[in-house]
């Protein structure tokens, strides 16, 4: 009797380690859905996007006077000059405009309905001429 | 308590441990009652069993619900880390483009009036940076005047509270100066000298932190527009600092 029972202890036991694995790799298998699918999207990163954007007219800017070619543009105070460089070279997701000053920089026509970043570099001369100008070029995303 | 044949004297609590297995071999009702026991036993240890499987189930619920809180905030480090090396970057740019000037402007100055037009263009340029841009400017313009020797010290302050600046050097008469500069303005000293090496020595204290620079001057029948300049860019998480030492001679 008591062999017997010993012997259906045994049977109840292989029973019972089958159903713990089952147990088991449910549990990992819903922790690695889960997890999988929290991780899967990329998340949006909405406020590194103004420093991105304000260190690209940064460095447009500088190969442009890299180039040679922005210093003419002061110096003739063509700021439609720079734009086309500008269309030409920043990303299709950006407008963006360009405007030539001394200390104090106004410009008219910007959006109300957007974050509008803005870049300055400084001129300080051209050729055997000083200036003393700086290039701000306002982006924003389309 | 009835006492049963073949049970262990003693201990008479009524609470045993289902650790103690009695083994009764001479009475049927002992092995009667034996697999009764054994019978609860086992199936109070088949439920401590089951309830031990399941716990793989709870702990996975568990670490589910912790991952779905917070999940966003695994992200934020990298959003800052990236947001900060953007930043600096910008300022790393603002910074290369700001020294460039400063050496384009003292270019220009040699082309024209050298001494008069480099403390003018400088003095106009950092009042341009200083403008937009959260920033600390200390310059000093040395012109060599290639016919008589003698050079002329000219410290421009922008750094944004008064200095008091110490101007020494070697070879030279006087030995050394002291100026006084207010914030957005500039001040000269006089040296007469002769040809050779020289070294000259600024030594100022600006919030209360006493800072030193030295440069040599090599003083020959050439005119000489020697530039030293010290930039600092700041925003509210970090800073970028310049120092350079330019000359040009004609």
């Amino acid at each position: 009797m008591a062999k017997r029972k010993i012997f259906d202890k045994g049977k109840n036991c292989g029973r019972k380690g089958f159903v713990y694995t089952i147990e088991v790799l449910l549990a990992i298998f819903l922790v690695a859905v889960t997890i999988t699918s929290l991780f899967l999207q990329v998340p949006e990163k909405p406020q590194g996007d103004i420093a991105i954007t304000k260190r690209l007219g940064i460095e447009t800017l500088e190969y442009l006077d890299n180039k040679d070619v922005l210093r003419n543009y002061v110096n003739s105070n063509d700021a439609a000059g720079i734009e086309r460089e500008l269309d030409a070279l920043l990303p299709n997701r950006l407008n963006s405009n360009a405007t030539i000053c001394e200390r104090s920089c106004t410009f008219s026509g910007l959006p109300v309905d957007r974050n509008v970043i803005v870049a300055d570099y400084y001129v300080s001369g051209y050729r055997t001429t000083y200036l003393g100008k700086k290039v701000r070029v306002f982006m924003w995303s389309r | 308590m009835k006492e049963k044949p073949g049970t262990h004297t003693g201990n008479r609590k009524e609470n045993r441990t289902r650790r103690q297995i009695s083994v009764f071999t001479a009475n049927a009702d002992f092995n009667m009652q034996a697999s009764k026991k054994m019978k609860s036993r086992s199936f109070g240890k088949k439920k401590a069993y089951c309830k031990k499987g399941q716990m793989f189930i709870i702990a996975a619920i568990f670490l589910i619900v912790g991952l779905l809180l917070i999940h966003n905030l695994l992200n934020v480090f990298d959003l800052f880390e990236e947001s900060r090396s953007t930043t600096t970057h910008v300022l790393d740019a603002q910074l290369r483009n700001i020294a460039k000037e400063y050496e384009y402007a003292t270019g220009v100055a040699s082309l024209n009036a050298a001494n008069v037009s480099a403390m003018s263009m400088l003095a106009n340029l950092s009042q341009l940076v200083r403008d937009d841009i959260n920033s600390r400017i200390l310059y000093a313009i040395i012109f060599v005047n290639g016919t008589s020797s003698n050079f002329s010290v000219t410290v421009g302050n922008y750094a944004g509270d008064e200095i008091n600046v110490t101007v020494n050097a070697t070879g030279s008469t006087p030995a050394g100066s002291n100026l006084l500069v207010a914030d957005k303005t500039n001040s000269t000293a006089f040296f007469n000298s002769s040809a050779g090496l020289r070294t000259i020595t600024l030594a100022y204290t600006i919030r209360n932190e006493t800072l030193r620079e030295e440069f040599a001057l090599n003083i020959t029948s050439s005119y000489k527009l020697q530039i030293f300049y010290d930039i600092t860019l700041s925003n509210s998480q970090m800073l970028a600092r310049k120092k350079v030492l330019y000359n040009t001679t004609w």
